[in-house]
């Protein structure tokens, strides 16, 4: 057996699959694609030199996590998966991905040595230093409004609105200029290699600021800086926005007032299943807002629908408007944890792409906005 | 000859103490709940039989409450033991019901008048019907006394109950006693059989199936006393909230059991009772769909696979293998289906169900780990009870002069819990008979 | 603000022979034809450009330029029709709003802009492409290599 099948049917547990299907009956692509991850494993342990990364369907898997959730072996399918990816890249094949795939290729872009971005435009107006020891990492999302601009999803919203946050806490990040993408779009599609140049320079960065927490509002981003880049050598601290919030002001050094709204959260799968965290977003909305839950909430929180930006389909638009739906029963504000679900949830929206379905009226903030918002004027 | 504790009042510890009692032995039976009869008591049927499962245990209950061998002692817990092999001395804590045991009849006048009357969901239909503060836990409840829940009980808990205790006032023989104190006893034992069961593994921390959240999702012990004739809905199904009976329903077999991150073992009796509850179903409604959701039909037993294929051939109960993924309920019709992979198409199915019941899995009891450190006995990884031997003395434990029988040993249903209650019976007669310095073995 | 031409202006002049690589996307009806005039026309043109032909400018989109970017290009010339004459009548407006999307980007990625040039040549302007080709090979050997390619 070859060295990568034993580290894609050995480090995920995969060999101790007992085939009862319970992944797929919870998958949510499985529903609107042909697609089961049992499959996927069983072929993988079946077949010797993985000559089955060949098949389309391994591009399909949103890396959600909620088959992990379930299955009593606990195989760890999403990184069975990212394995199985990664062994087809390096076979010159490659999933679809979004806009052409000028994300990835921006991505793999940064990953040159010589770049020298003018991405702090935004920063303009905000208070940030150039050395320190908290970093905010803005990712992609300097990016983001321009490649998306059909859908005016006001991404860099977020950016500004927690430095924001941070400022009226006291605190003054460094924002970056060297900072690149953190490469979780390629590492989830396949090139590895891409992915760790990424890391490498990031990290060189960090080190070379002296940074020892960072922060960031994108839940991909939170996943991959705090887990996978541990494995290249990080060693801050990783805090998402609202982890960061709900201790500063618990600490009392942010004061807010209620909004009024009534909300609902969607549970990002890089923060929530991936990565744990609950709790922390709703102590900072219940403190800003009226927050209703939805029926799939936490653990069981609906995808938005594309994962890394990858093979975006009418199955993802089916989720989305399910999921949309479920969020207009609930409030008439939906918050978001990361920019890509509010990406995603604004062009279902925009589009109305399934036939029948009734669109509810549904206003989408991320919650770092809707906490620069709740500031109370006058915050030291 | 010395007495022996049989500790759980389960149909195990009755079989051991009721074999002793026969020998000629004292039996002090002690039970943590205020009745004795346990899980079985619990059960509408049993497999592969069909016989009603109270129908068959009361009377062994009524012969323990009556044995003259047979000391009963209810609300009651071990909290010490000390000694050896054929020379202990048990404590045993026994906790005040504030009725006066000698003078209560149990004629219930006092449950009518009590002011926290259908207040309390009750621990025997889980919840399923409510109680009040004073209460008997269920109708052949052995023995026949009243007991007061002190955390619930508006006299006991806060010191007034509006202008009088109407319990007390409604009691003919003045059995109620507000100053009973918690009594240490001190037993002096030459063996202890320990029978303390089972609980219930609780599927709410499984998102998936949505118990706890659907109304519909059920477990299996839920779903016994709903069926049961003598349980909340007198043994009629009802799907809420139209309260009619389901035209469909599903069993999902092995939830939170053979499963990796909880209780990896087989819990052995779930097959059988799955397909058990599925023909009551049938037997009561025959039109509705069945469908058991299961890993493997384990169906080990004298007359088990005839069982399962005479529901299969007779009643038409279906089985897939596949484990479902997920429960979802309609938001409008609040009709329930359940997502699986179809074994052998490969894609993906949803099932509608109008009541869902969840085999949950059967494991050591809460208070397993405290007992066995009082004990001095040995558990194993999952809790269970160590037995010396599992081959050759599965009935003796790792300290002398203690022996175990039943599910807290090993998961096993009722007859071989009865066969091995009787074993340990033996064993312990054998104890009391040895003379001084005899063979070393327990 | 910064852009990487700065430091590499300094490069191009060390390596004199520095010969830069452009990608052409010419629109199938007009650029491209307009660039076989130029050929049988015999007028000379920077060999520096490879043309790939697509059916209407308003098919270029962002990642069309960072590939090729990505693969060495060091500059990417866009072709398509005049504005009014494009054969699918709107193609060349999406051409124009593509670009203007992709120039955005290219800031803040810190690629210098003037690697990316877009041109409306029609079918009877061979001098006109000649003419664009020699003068955008000009403007990026003066840039200097864009250094992604070849990794």
């Amino acid at each position: 057996m070859s060295a990568e099948k034993t580290q894609a049917v050995e480090s995920t547990r995969a060999y101790y699959c007992v085939e009862c299907g319970k992944c797929t009956g919870i998958c949510p692509v499985s529903r609107g694609l042909e697609y089961s991850p049992r499959r996927m494993v069983k072929r993988a342990l079946e077949d010797p030199e993985l000559e089955f990364v060949h098949d389309s369907q391994i591009w399909n898997c949103l890396t959600c996590k909620l088959c992990s959730g379930v299955c009593p072996s606990g195989v760890d399918y999403i990184d069975f998966i990212k394995i199985v990816r990664s062994r087809a890249y390096s076979q010159g094949l490659s999933g679809s991905c979004s806009q052409g795939g000028q994300l990835n290729t921006m991505a793999r872009l940064m990953a040159s040595d010589r770049l020298a971005q003018n991405r702090n435009f935004w920063t303009e107006g905000l208070d940030i230093a150039e050395k320190g020891e908290v970093m905010y990492f803005s990712g992609c999302l300097p990016y983001f409004d321009t490649v998306f601009e059909d859908l005016k999803p006001d991404t860099l919203d977020i950016a500004k609105s927690t430095v924001k946050v941070l400022n009226a806490a006291g605190i003054r990040p460094v924002v970056s200029p060297a900072e690149r993408c953190c490469g979780h779009d390629l590492l989830w599609g396949g090139d590895a290699v891409s992915y760790r140049a990424l890391a490498r320079q990031n990290i060189r960065e960090m080190k070379r600021l002296g940074v020892k927490t960072v922060v960031t509002s994108c839940a991909e981003c939170y996943r991959t800086l705090s887990q996978d880049y541990k494995e290249m050598g990080a060693d801050f601290e990783v805090k998402h926005i609202s982890q960061l919030s709900a201790e500063l002001l618990d600490q009392g050094k942010l004061r807010v007032k209620p909004s009024g709204k009534k909300v609902t959260l969607h549970d990002a799968c890089r923060l929530g299943r991936h990565s744990g965290v609950y709790d922390q977003p709703r102590e900072v909305l219940r403190k800003i807002a009226e927050l209703v839950e939805m029926p799939r909430n936490k653990a069981a929180a609906g995808c938005c629908g594309v994962g890394a930006f990858l093979t975006c389909g009418a199955h993802s638009k089916r989720i989305q408007v399910e999921r949309l739906i479920e969020a207009g029963a609930t409030a008439g504000i939906l918050v978001t944890e990361c920019p890509k679900c509010q990406i995603h949830f604004k062009c279902a929206l925009k589009d109305k792409p399934v036939p029948g379905a009734k669109m509810p009226e549904l206003e989408i903030i991320d919650l770092a906005s809707l906490l620069a918002r709740s500031l109370e004027a006058g915050n030291p | 000859m010395k007495d022996v504790l049989v500790i759980g009042g389960g149909v195990a510890g009755i079989q051991a103490a009721l074999d002793l009692a026969e020998k000629g032995v004292k039996v002090h039976l002690v039970e943590r709940t205020p009745s004795i009869g346990g899980r079985m008591a619990q059960l509408d049927k049993t497999f592969p039989t069909m016989d009603c499962s109270i129908c068959i245990l009361a009377p062994k209950m009524a012969d323990c409450g009556d044995h003259p061998n047979i000391t009963l002692h209810t609300c009651s817990e071990v909290t010490g033991l000390e000694g050896e092999s054929g020379n202990f001395q048990a404590t045993v804590l026994k906790h005040a019901r504030h009725v006066d045991a000698s003078k209560c009849t149990g004629c219930g006048k006092c449950t009518e008048a009590c002011r926290m009357k259908g207040r309390i969901p009750n621990e025997f239909d889980f919840g399923l019907r409510k109680r009040g503060a004073i209460y008997l836990p269920f109708l052949q409840a052995v023995p026949r006394v009243m007991n007061i829940d002190s955390k619930k009980c508006l006299f006991l808990k806060a010191g007034k109950c509006g202008d009088k205790q109407l319990c007390k006032e409604a009691c003919e023989r003045g059995a109620i006693d507000f100053d009973q104190k918690d009594e240490t006893l001190k037993l002096d034992v030459g063996a202890v059989i320990v029978a303390t069961g089972f609980d219930l593994f609780d599927p709410s921390e499984m998102f998936e199936y949505g118990y706890g959240r659907l109304a519909n999702v059920r477990t299996a012990m839920e779903y016994e006393r709903l069926i049961c004739a003598s349980g909340p809905t007198g043994g009629h199904l009802e799907v809420e909230p139209s309260k009619e009976h389901p035209k469909s329903m599903v069993f999902i077999q092995c939830v939170g059991a053979r499963d990796l991150r909880r209780s990896p073992f087989c819990c052995s009796v779930c097959c059988m009772y799955a397909t058990k509850e599925a023909v009551l179903v049938k037997e009561h409604y025959p039109d509705t769909e069945c469908t058991i959701f299961n890993v493997d039909m384990r169906a080990l037993g004298k007359g088990f696979e005839e069982f399962v294929e005479r529901a299969r051939n007779e009643y038409g109960v279906r089985f897939v293998r596949a484990r479902p993924g997920q429960v979802t309920e309609d938001p409008v019709t609040k009709k329930l289906s359940v997502w699986y992979e179809d074994p052998s198409s490969g894609r993906v199915a949803s099932m509608d169900a109008d009541i869902v019941v969840l085999a949950t899995a059967l494991v050591p009891g809460a208070g397993t780990v405290e007992l066995a450190r009082v004990l001095g006995v040995e558990l194993d990884e999952h809790a269970f009870f160590k037995v010396t031997d599992p081959l050759m003395e599965p009935v003796v434990s790792t300290r002398p002069g203690v022996f175990i029988a039943g599910y807290c040993e090993t998961p096993k249903d009722i007859p071989e819990s009865v066969a091995q209650a009787s074993g340990a019976a033996a064993r312990a007669y054998e104890v009391l008979k040895r003379k001084k310095g005899g063979a070393a073995n327990a | 603000m910064a852009h990487e031409s700065e430091g590499n202006a300094a490069m191009a002049g060390q390596t004199a022979t520095f010969e830069p690589r452009i990608v052409a996307f010419c629109c199938n009806w007009c650029s491209y034809a307009g660039a076989d005039l130029t050929g049988v026309s015999r007028m000379q043109y920077s060999p520096n450009i490879r043309i790939i032909r697509v059916m209407c400018s308003g098919r270029i989109e962002p990642n069309f330029v960072f590939r090729a970017l990505e693969l060495g290009a060091d500059g990417v010339l866009v072709a398509g029709c005049h504005i009014g004459d494009c054969h699918y009548i709107s193609g060349n407006k999406e051409a124009e709003k593509q670009i203007a999307r992709t120039a955005r980007l290219l800031e803040v990625l810190g690629v210098d802009k003037r690697r990316l040039r877009l041109e409306w040549i029609s079918a009877s302007e061979g001098q006109k492409f000649a003419n664009t080709v020699n003068e955008f090979t000009k403007d990026v050997r003066a840039l200097g290599p864009a250094g992604y390619g070849g990794k």
